[in-house]
């Protein structure tokens, strides 16, 4: 798995490419944090859409995630394409209800911060 | 001895390895998760499996092999965390039902000791199962 960090006006971009499992799905809070370090980040994206795998380890940590970037008055958004291997995860374990999830990175950087993000079925 | 608890793809004695069968070792750290992937990838591939057959039961055992090593070979989070060296196994094989279809069954065991269960176990625990549960029972 590797990320890369890229700052949009007041949200990071984080793209995740690889494979998300217990091994390195800890690497990921760890960047999500040092992003949460700049004193002026409003919105953190996470982008799905180059990862192959993602187990349940990778769903576990987009929930500290989320509650790492809410208690810093950040908005977390996800954005997953339509690659099975990781829409399933999220919808068999309802997550995609919980987070704020875009199938495309442009909507989710338009997106007012209030948004409801798109519906995953 | 515990089976790793690969929900419906797993479980159970007396295997029995025909031809199509499969079977490797890893030690029990996170880092060979992902070689268990390339081995039942690679084995079922080899066997002009589905793809999307292939990759549910792909995710089955990443989580079963997951969930040996965060619960067999790890002590409780709190008094640090102490990775004990051990060795799993990952056994599959494929039978021809009686109907013509093919099914694929894997074992994952490991040597670890169940942990004692947490008085707390929190939110998010159980939730390999369910997602192991949605990709294995199709």
């Amino acid at each position: 798995m590797t990320v890369a960090a890229t700052r949009v006006a007041t949200a990071v971009v984080l793209g995740v490419s690889g494979e998300v499992d217990t091994f390195t799905a800890p690497n990921l809070r760890a960047a999500v944090a040092e992003v949460l370090e700049a004193p002026d980040v409003a919105a953190v994206i996470i982008d799905l859409s180059q990862v192959g795998f993602f187990g349940s380890a990778g769903l576990g940590v987009l929930v500290d995630i989320d509650a790492d970037v809410t208690a810093r008055a950040a908005v977390l958004r996800v954005v997953v394409d339509h690659h099975r291997g990781v829409v399933e995860p999220l919808q068999v374990t309802g997550l995609d209800r919980h987070l704020v999830v875009f199938h495309c990175l442009s909507d989710a950087l338009g997106a007012a911060a209030d948004s409801g993000g798109d519906a995953l079925r | 001895m515990n089976d790793g608890g690969a929900g419906t793809v797993a479980g159970g004695e007396g295997l029995a390895m025909g031809e199509r069968s499969c079977r490797f070792s890893l030690p029990a750290n996170p880092a060979v998760v992902a070689r268990a992937r390339r081995q039942i990838r690679g084995w079922l591939s080899g066997l002009g499996w589905p793809e999307q057959a292939l990759a549910d039961l792909e995710y089955a055992v990443s989580e079963a092999v997951s969930n040996a090593v965060e619960h067999a070979y790890r002590s409780e989070p709190g008094s640090g965390v102490v990775e004990v060296a051990g060795v799993m196994e990952v056994t599959a094989v494929v039978e021809e039902l009686s109907d013509g279809t093919r099914r694929a069954r894997v074992w994952v065991r490991d040597h670890g000791r169940w942990r004692p269960v947490p008085a707390d176990p929190g939110d998010r625990q159980g939730i390999g199962k369910v997602a192991l549960t949605g990709a294995s029972t199709r």
